[in-house]
């Protein structure tokens, strides 16, 4: 069974003066220990499969469905809590918390006590590269990089399956861009998370295990 | 194309446009219509003030019933201490006029009022004077009483039915009686006689029958002889003289420098004396008084509309010389308007008014107007001047000229400042009774008015800053397209003046067709609210009627509409800048915020994520309590000021104690009136009055203090004027009910055991029935300390004193009262009153409760009254009646209560010939004042729960949507909506909470707060939290892709 499966999925943004279909009728599927990049020119509806699967928002019509079960069928801000985690290419750290209370934040959400959760944290946090000391600092101190390390530490804070990024290198220089590659790379090769990867840089997409073209809301 | 695409714009954003452009609709048009009904009530009270005239007169509180002749030495002795130059400085008083009035004589005047010392008397030529009359004089004795030698006229015998009595003895039924005349030979009653020539006689008398009664002059005439005499004529009913159908005239000394009578030999040979007393008498009969003024419309025979021109003008202020003349005086001299004519000046005596002199001077006198015709005012000048020849008769002191708005405040300074025994009535044509609701109208608008003003202001704030402030995004675009910053505002301004302008232009076009019918309302509301002051002293007097402006002025409207226009550009120009400085980085700088502290591991979920965004919110965090602070001082403040005034007007309806009483027609005098019993017992009964008062006054001497007058029938009416002119003796039922008390509380030495109670309970016996006349023994009484002292009394000592009572046909008759001194009180004025229980004139049960008038009213068939204690229970007229108002609350009430029952009102004569008025000038004063300023307060709460609802709102909403994207991230990491709502909740209330305890700490040290302050800082919380709550509503409520899409 794929991690991810979008069947026939159709999205229509409404507006006052004209409704824009997004996504026209996407299909295609995604496996755990593999990282997939989603590529495609800005307006073809990337973001907008991403947020599908996210569980942002429901379909206008067709399936999404997470390891067999359709999102429109079970309780969506229970699903982003537990069996997604989403990378934005503006990283969307709480400016208030600092590094550490970012990373904890979802596993708070779960329910595990502050002082629990907080060497956890540090782990992650580790783990994607940074050093101890960035544990106590906000993110306004930190580089664009640093940020989205963070961000990813926030997602494997998760405990999920899936990680999604939107643009996680959008912001980021060419060195930067391949630590982050690295980085989710390996939590799929190693680890087995489904990563996906929307982005239009082509040396992501040249790395990335399998590309999916969208062209006009279709997977083209 | 700026201006398009400005305008565009805006257009397009539908929902806010609307929203904006309906909010200042509608305070345009609620403004337009207040301020226009504000302008119409001052434009109103403004036509009042010129059509209204106000003034005050000062009197002193002397006489029952006030003669404007009386020589009073208290009275004038308060003339000399009544300071004019500081009745002048009080506020609202436009001038002060003391009592001016000068006698003159015009040369061809004849006085038709005779009523001067000298109305009766005569220098007269008698002839063909005949045979004398004796004195003779008829008694009733016992038929087995009678002598030999007497005369007797007529038997009767005692019926069964009668009571009768000989020297003080019951004569029993069947005794029969004898009607005795008696002859004096030695005393000449009069002789019939002939006035061949008259000197002087004020009505011309001569040529006439006389009986000429010598009196005490002795004369004995000759026969044939002829006389000039002079004496009083005593009319031809006089009790003194024979009832034969003649005049009588008494030969008495009359002018100290001519002798009574000398023999008459002709015309030229009658001495001098004889003809000055003549002339003398000519001239101070016909006298003619002058009232003088500086603007003599003031006078109160002109304000209150007793007399009013018929020809001419009056004189204008400070036009000495200038002066309106009665209708005969104008006749007789044959005067018209334009005409001076000239007047000699008399002098009156100290002792008499009418006691004139010539006083060696002319005063000439333009004639301005001339009145309509009176025969209540005949011979009379008001003249523009100073007056002079006459110190002070009678009891006004001065006339003050008032501006009508400030009458009343002016009325009641004025009563701080005038010297004891000295009362103010305000007379203002109905003034206060008719601005009165135009007032409260005007004040509610104008509360109306600043609450739109204010809530236009706030609306246009956040107007301008939605519309230009917020706009930063667009202005860097401009920016950075090389958008020419006049380009910028023209793009800006154009949008939002469109909205504004439109908006405050169609709101003042719908106030301008609004208005005339908001005035109309007004005009009746009006009419309505006019009848609150009902039985109010700050209603005496005539009521002169205004017809209500309803003119129709767009001034407010275009106020109102440029007002709106103009603030709001001037708003969006200052947004103009925000907006550009927020689209232009600092150059070669930029600063970054970063919060302070460490990771935390304290609290958990919504109070986690609150706390530490407390915590780390920096300025933001501080936005919120110093806000709160500051609303909630505003809050406190006003709050207290608020309470302050309910506290003082919940005091002032606990514990004022109002009083009311019966006075003239007229509003001035309350005592020496004739108060039927009937009326006292309706008031007693009247919803809303408490204890009622009343009085009785008869006038009372000391035996051997009377003056030596003469036994001559003008000796006996000196000595009857002397006896009536004296101190009363009052019965009564509580102090309070004496003139003597009016004004201040008495203060009362009692002898021990006693105390007021006893004049509303002791019981006189011998009033009751005239068989126990002299069994009561001594009266207990309160006598002034003065009288006392100079008798040598003490407390608990007894004293006899004559008392004196005038019947209605105007025989006078005395009969012995003793008293015993209970009580002491300090004397005010010249005036020894002694007070006694009420029942030496009234039964005890006379005006009890239970009172039942059948038992007292009984009538046979033909309606004749059969009840031997009619004339106690039922015919008993009281000389004064006070009474207390139940509760302050229940003043409407009574109000309603003496209309009901038909009372009648000062100028206004209801079923019910007893005028009353209630003492409340103050109290209405006051509870008006803390009225308007509760209205205000109630108006200022409102205001500050919009103010406070909106800022609230403003600061929770900016404070919430600018962390969309916090919202938006927790949403997106899955977190539960109710851990969403209360992280921002918790965040918003602590920060408002520590705002709130802040004020409510600093201000702590101001005093205790009132539960209402307390009440009002927790209503503000709970509108803030509101606020709170709305706009996490709002936010939660959006679609999560679309919250994602949010820039910062």
């Amino acid at each position: 069974m794929s991690a991810f499966e979008l069947n026939d999925v159709k999205y229509v943004y409404k507006t006052k003066y004209r409704d824009v279909q997004a996504l026209k009728g996407v299909t295609c599927a995604f496996e755990e220990g593999r990282v997939y990049a989603v590529m495609g020119a800005s307006g073809s509806g990337k973001t907008t499969m991403l947020s599908l699967m996210a569980g942002l928002d429901l379909p206008t019509s067709g399936s999404v469905l997470c390891e067999g079960v359709s999102t429109a069928d079970i309780d969506l801000e229970k699903y982003r809590r537990e069996r997604v985690a989403v990378i934005y290419q503006d990283f969307r750290l709480f400016p208030l918390l600092t590094v550490a209370e970012n990373v904890m934040y979802p596993m708070e959400l779960r329910g595990v006590k502050p002082r629990e959760c907080k060497p956890r944290a540090a782990e992650l946090v580790a783990r994607v590269g940074l050093p101890e000391t960035a544990l106590d600092r906000f993110p306004a101190m930190l580089s664009g990089g640093e940020q989205q390390r963070v961000a990813i530490a926030r997602a494997l804070g998760m405990d999920t399956k899936v990680i999604l990024a939107d643009e996680p290198t959008g912001n980021l220089d060419e060195e930067n861009t391949g630590k982050i590659f690295d980085i989710l790379a390996r939590l799929a090769h190693e680890d087995g998370y489904c990563v996906v990867i929307v982005t239009h840089d082509e040396n992501i997409g040249a790395r990335a295990d399998e590309v999916f073209r969208i062209r006009d809301g279709r997977i083209g | 194309m700026y201006i398009r695409n400005g305008i565009k714009t805006n257009i397009r954003s539908r929902g806010r446009t609307a929203l904006f452009f309906a909010l200042i609709f509608m305070l345009t048009v609620v403004m337009t219509a207040a301020a226009g009904v504000r302008g119409y009530c001052v434009s109103a009270i403004e036509k009042c003030d010129g059509e209204f005239r106000s003034v005050a007169l000062i009197e002193y509180l002397g006489a029952e019933y006030p003669s404007p002749d009386e020589a009073d030495a208290d009275a004038r002795a308060a003339f000399g201490e009544l300071d004019l130059g500081a009745v002048g400085s009080v506020k609202g008083v436009k001038t002060a006029s003391p009592y001016a009035r000068s006698v003159f004589y015009f040369d061809g005047f004849i006085q038709q009022k005779r009523n001067a010392l000298y109305k009766d008397l005569g220098v007269v030529v008698i002839s063909g004077i005949g045979d004398p009359h004796y004195s003779e004089w008829f008694k009733t004795v016992r038929s087995s009483d009678l002598k030999g030698d007497e005369e007797v006229v007529s038997y009767i015998t005692v019926d069964s039915d009668w009571m009768f009595a000989i020297d003080g003895e019951e004569v029993p039924p069947g005794t029969e009686l004898a009607t005795v005349r008696y002859v004096d030979y030695s005393k000449v009653f009069y002789y019939s006689s002939r006035i061949s020539y008259s000197f002087y006689s004020s009505a011309g008398k001569s040529e006439m029958l006389v009986n000429l009664l010598p009196g005490s002059s002795g004369f004995v005439p000759e026969p044939g002889k002829s006389y000039v005499m002079q004496g009083v004529f005593l009319g031809k009913n006089s009790s003194l003289g024979p009832h034969n159908g003649r005049e009588n005239f008494e030969i008495n000394k009359v002018e100290d420098g001519a002798p009574l009578y000398e023999e008459f030999d002709g015309l030229d040979t009658v001495s001098q004396p004889f003809l000055d007393a003549a002339d003398k008498f000519l001239r101070a009969n016909n006298y003619v008084f002058a009232e003088y003024a500086y603007d003599i419309r003031d006078l109160l025979v002109f304000q209150q509309g007793e007399l009013y021109l018929n020809d001419g003008a009056f004189p204008e202020p400070g036009d000495e010389g200038g002066c309106v003349v009665s209708a005969d005086l104008a006749k007789q001299l044959g005067l018209k308007v334009g005409d001076v004519v000239t007047g000699e000046l008399l002098s009156s005596d100290p002792s008499n008014v009418y006691d004139l002199s010539p006083a060696g001077e002319d005063r000439d006198f333009h004639v301005r107007g001339i009145v309509k015709e009176s025969n209540d005012y005949t011979g009379r000048i008001w003249a523009v001047g100073k007056g002079g020849g006459a110190p002070l008769y009678g009891y006004t002191l001065a006339t003050v000229s008032l501006e009508n708005r400030y009458a009343e405040d002016a009325v009641e300074t004025l009563r701080g400042v005038l010297p004891d025994n000295t009362r103010v009535s305000l007379f203002d044509q109905g003034y206060g009774e008719t601005v009165k609701p135009f007032r409260s109208i005007a004040s509610a608008a104008s509360d109306i008015l600043f609450v739109c003003a204010a809530g236009a202001a706030a609306s246009l704030t956040l107007f301008a800053f939605v519309f230009i402030g917020r706009q930063s995004y667009s202005v860097k675009i401009m920016i950075s397209l090389g958008t020419p910053r006049k380009k910028i505002a023209l793009w800006l301004l154009s949008g939002a003046m469109m909205i504004s302008g439109t908006a405050a232009l169609l709101g003042g076009t719908a106030g301008w067709i609004a208005l005339p019918k908001v005035y109309e309302l007004v005009a009746s509301g009006t009419d309505f609210a006019s009848s609150a002051r009902r039985y109010s002293e700050t209603s005496l007097g005539v009521t002169h009627t205004v017809t209500a402006e309803t003119g129709f002025s767009p001034l407010p409207v275009a106020v109102c509409a440029a007002a709106v226009i103009l603030f709001s550009l001037v708003l969006c120009v200052v947004f103009l800048r925000y907006a550009h400085k927020g689209a232009t980085p600092k150059r070669g700088v930029t600063r970054v915020r970063v919060p302070a502290g460490r990771t935390s591991a304290a609290l958990r979920g919504s109070a986690r994520f609150a706390f530490l965004s407390v915590r780390r919110g920096g300025r933001g965090s501080l936005v919120v309590p110093a806000v709160c602070f500051a609303l909630t001082a505003v809050i406190i403040v006003l709050g207290g000021v608020y309470s302050g005034w309910q506290d003082q007007l919940d005091r002032a309806y606990e514990e004022t104690e109002i009083r009311g009483h019966a006075v003239s027609t007229d509003g001035r005098y309350y005592s020496g009136l004739l108060i039927d019993i009937n009326h006292v017992r309706t008031l007693k009964k009247a919803e809303g009055v408490g204890s009622v008062w009343v009085s009785y006054s008869s006038k009372y001497y000391v035996p051997g203090e009377e003056p030596k007058t003469g036994s001559s029938g003008f000796g006996q009416e000196r000595l009857n004027d002397w006896k009536l002119s004296g101190s009363d003796v009052v019965s009564l039922n509580d102090l309070h009910a004496a003139k003597d008390f009016f004004y201040k509380e008495p203060v009362v030495k009692w002898l021990e055991g006693w105390d007021e109670g006893f004049l509303a309970e002791y019981e006189c016996a011998q009033f009751k029935d005239w068989r126990a006349y002299g069994k009561d023994g001594a009266i207990p009484a309160v006598l002034s300390e003065r009288f006392m002292e100079e008798h040598g009394i003490a407390l608990g000592g007894e004293y006899s004193v004559m008392r004196t009572e005038e019947t209605e046909g105007g025989h006078v008759f005395d009969y012995p009262m003793t008293v015993r001194a209970v009580g002491s009180y300090k004397q005010i004025g010249g005036k020894a009153n002694i007070y006694v229980p009420l029942t030496c004139t009234v039964p005890l049960d006379a005006l009890a409760d239970d009172y039942d008038p059948s038992l007292h009213n009984k009538r046979d068939v033909w309606g004749n009254v059969i009840s031997e204690d009619y004339y106690l229970y039922e015919r008993v007229y009281f000389s004064s009646c006070r009474f207390t108002v139940s509760s302050a609350d229940a003043l409407e009430t009574l109000r309603a209560s003496l209309a009901d029952h038909g009372f009648s009102r000062v100028g206004r004569l209801g079923m019910i010939r007893t005028t009353i008025v209630l003492e409340d000038g103050s109290f209405i004063k006051l509870t008006e004042t803390l009225g308007r300023y509760i209205s205000m307060g109630k108006a200022m709460m409102a205001l500050i729960a919009a103010v406070v609802m909106l800022i609230g709102f403003i600061v929770s909403w900016l404070m919430v949507n600018g962390r969309k994207r916090e919202f938006a991230l927790m949403r997106g990491l899955g977190a539960k909506k109710g851990r969403i709502f209360f992280s921002f909740f918790l965040e918003q209330a602590a920060l408002c909470a520590a705002g709130c305890a802040a004020g409510c700490l600093v201000l702590s040290v101001t005093g205790a707060f009132s539960l209402l302050q307390l009440a009002a800082v927790g209503v503000f919380i709970l509108l803030y939290l509101a606020g709170s709550v709305i706009s996490t509503a709002i936010i939660g409520r959006t679609k999560l892709m679309e919250l994602f899409a949010v820039r910062e």
